[in-house]
């Protein structure tokens, strides 16, 4: 199943609050804290798409166009 | 049982023995021992004392050399913001604090490591104390609130939980902070029975026997491919508490490890760490998680009019400034829940405005109370975002302000008084906020 980025853009939302666009910088705004983060890559891992916390420094999740990449990558 | 004697009796035992692991400091139980009688010496009985820090070896100090001097100890970390260390000072009538480094604020006796370490050895015998430890949490009024966990209630905890942690586990593991209770069980259990504590920040250490962690951070584990059983071959236990226990995180870390054990504890603050506990099976995952069972518990746990009561010397503790749940010779937890079949249920808080994020116990009145300070704001309404199972997404302030909001400005306003798990992630301009009667049973 392909997994949309308008898809993905909504379960950051669910975390993150709706006024963010695909650049928020969520990690200078303090959006983005550890509990979120675990939000989002449980319900990624939900859809098959497994991003590895340990492999990733904190700067592949500052945007959600930057975690929405993270997820491409691991879902190939 | 006494737990300082059992500590300082292990320190004779076997003084060689790691007793305290953080990173790339450690300390053995012998050093442990004579510092921390040193420490007590230059102390000496008195009001309450702040240990201070993150983590350090010379926190363990501070806190056995209290439990020895007879003082009370206030767990701190760094991540608390110094106003609010003055206002835990202030309400505990704290005069001195242990330091791993300093807290930024003045009119305490502060100690430091440096001295710790070259104070002359102490050969006083001390008499047994009642004081045990007094830790903060969020309170509706604006500041932190105080609950005051005396000797007894410490030791009796210690007794249950001794009996709930396996007894052949040489190195504990755990991640919760100093200032949250779950850390109760990570220091006292492995110290008492003579074996190891090892803590750590972001990711659990290798050679850990037993996890002691919030289930959040649990599934944090669970999402690396590196938490399993070739990495780590010594986890046989693994204990939750503080929050919830998802049953999709009990079943994910049951599968990944064959034969662990996994215990899913309860218990408020108020009452010493947790009070009851239940081994949890495969078989139990598809349905909500018991979090105790009724006939072995640290304490009394009864239901009145469906809250959780617990009794006994549990619930021996009180705080500093009011009597709140403690009453009819227990402790009202404001938890909602049920015994079914000899097992305890939780149900969820019973209408108040605390919330649970990430293991951490709010009122959001207290964020109320400190927002309606900054800059330009009327008034202030915050609240969770909750997901469909009703667990608690983040939290949001709508604040009334007659000009445009700073939302930086305001969160650095925020992070000067408030642990940052208390900052909404949200905070945005409402045209006009209701008070309406009912406004709580929204949050």
């Amino acid at each position: 199943m392909y997994i949309t980025d308008e898809k993905i853009m909504e379960i950051i939302r669910k975390f993150c609050g709706e006024n963010i666009t695909a650049e928020t910088d969520l990690i200078a705004e303090e959006i983005l804290d550890s509990y979120a983060l675990i939000g989002i890559l449980s319900c990624l891992e939900e859809l098959g798409i497994s991003i590895d916390p340990a492999e990733e420094s904190i700067s592949a999740f500052s945007t959600p166009e930057k975690i929405i990449s993270a997820a491409r990558k691991y879902s190939r | 049982m006494d737990i300082t004697g059992k500590i300082l009796l292990n320190a004779e035992k076997f003084p060689d023995r790691t007793a305290y692991i953080y990173g790339g400091e450690k300390i053995s139980y012998g050093e442990l021992s004579c510092r921390a009688k040193a420490l007590a010496g230059r102390i000496g009985n008195g009001p309450p004392a702040i240990i201070y820090g993150h983590r350090s070896p010379v926190m363990i100090i501070g806190i056995l050399s209290c439990l020895i001097c007879g003082r009370e100890y206030i767990p701190c970390d760094i991540s608390i913001p110094a106003e609010r260390l003055r206002s835990m000072i202030t309400q505990s009538g704290a005069d001195t604090a242990i330091c791993e480094c300093d807290p930024g604020i003045s009119g305490i006796n502060k100690i430091f490591s440096g001295e710790i370490y070259s104070l002359p050895e102490c050969k006083n015998n001390f008499p047994a104390g009642d004081k045990g430890y007094i830790i903060f949490t969020s309170g509706s009024t604006g500041s932190p609130k105080g609950i005051r966990i005396p000797r007894e209630s410490l030791e009796n905890f210690i007794g249950y939980g001794m009996k709930i942690y396996p007894d052949d586990a040489e190195i504990f593991g755990g991640h919760a902070l100093f200032s949250f209770d779950l850390s109760v069980a990570d220091i006292f259990i492995p110290l008492v029975s003579g074996k190891t504590f090892h803590a750590f920040d972001d990711i659990p250490e290798k050679d850990i026997n037993v996890l002691t962690c919030t289930p959040t951070y649990l599934r944090m584990c669970l999402l690396s491919g590196k938490f399993s059983p070739e990495n780590y071959p010594g986890l046989k236990t693994v204990l939750c508490c503080g929050e919830t226990l998802p049953p999709r995180t009990a079943k994910l870390l049951l599968e990944r490890f064959e034969n662990i054990r996994l215990i899913n504890a309860y218990g408020p603050s108020e009452c010493c760490c947790f009070v009851c506990a239940k081994d949890i099976s495969l078989s139990e995952c598809d349905d909500r998680l018991p979090i105790g069972t009724k006939n072995f518990t640290a304490g009394n746990v009864d239901i009145r009019d469906g809250e959780i009561f617990i009794s006994g010397k549990s619930a021996a503790g009180s705080y500093i400034n009011d009597t709140g749940g403690f009453r009819d010779g227990g402790f009202f937890t404001g938890d909602l829940g049920k015994i079914k079949n000899g097992l305890i249920f939780f149900d969820g808080r019973k209408g108040s405005g605390m919330i649970k994020y990430s293991g951490y116990r709010i009122e959001t009145e207290e964020i109320e109370s400190v927002l309606s300070e900054a800059d330009g704001i009327k008034d202030c309404f915050v609240s969770a975002v909750r997901d469909s199972g009703g667990e608690v997404l983040f939290l949001k302030a709508q604040v009334n302000s007659e000009k445009e909001i700073n939302v930086p400005e305001i969160k650095k306003f925020l992070s000067a008084r408030l642990p940052r798990y208390m900052i909404p992630k949200i905070i945005e301009k409402a045209g006009c906020i209701s008070h309406s009667a009912n406004y709580k049973k929204e949050k």
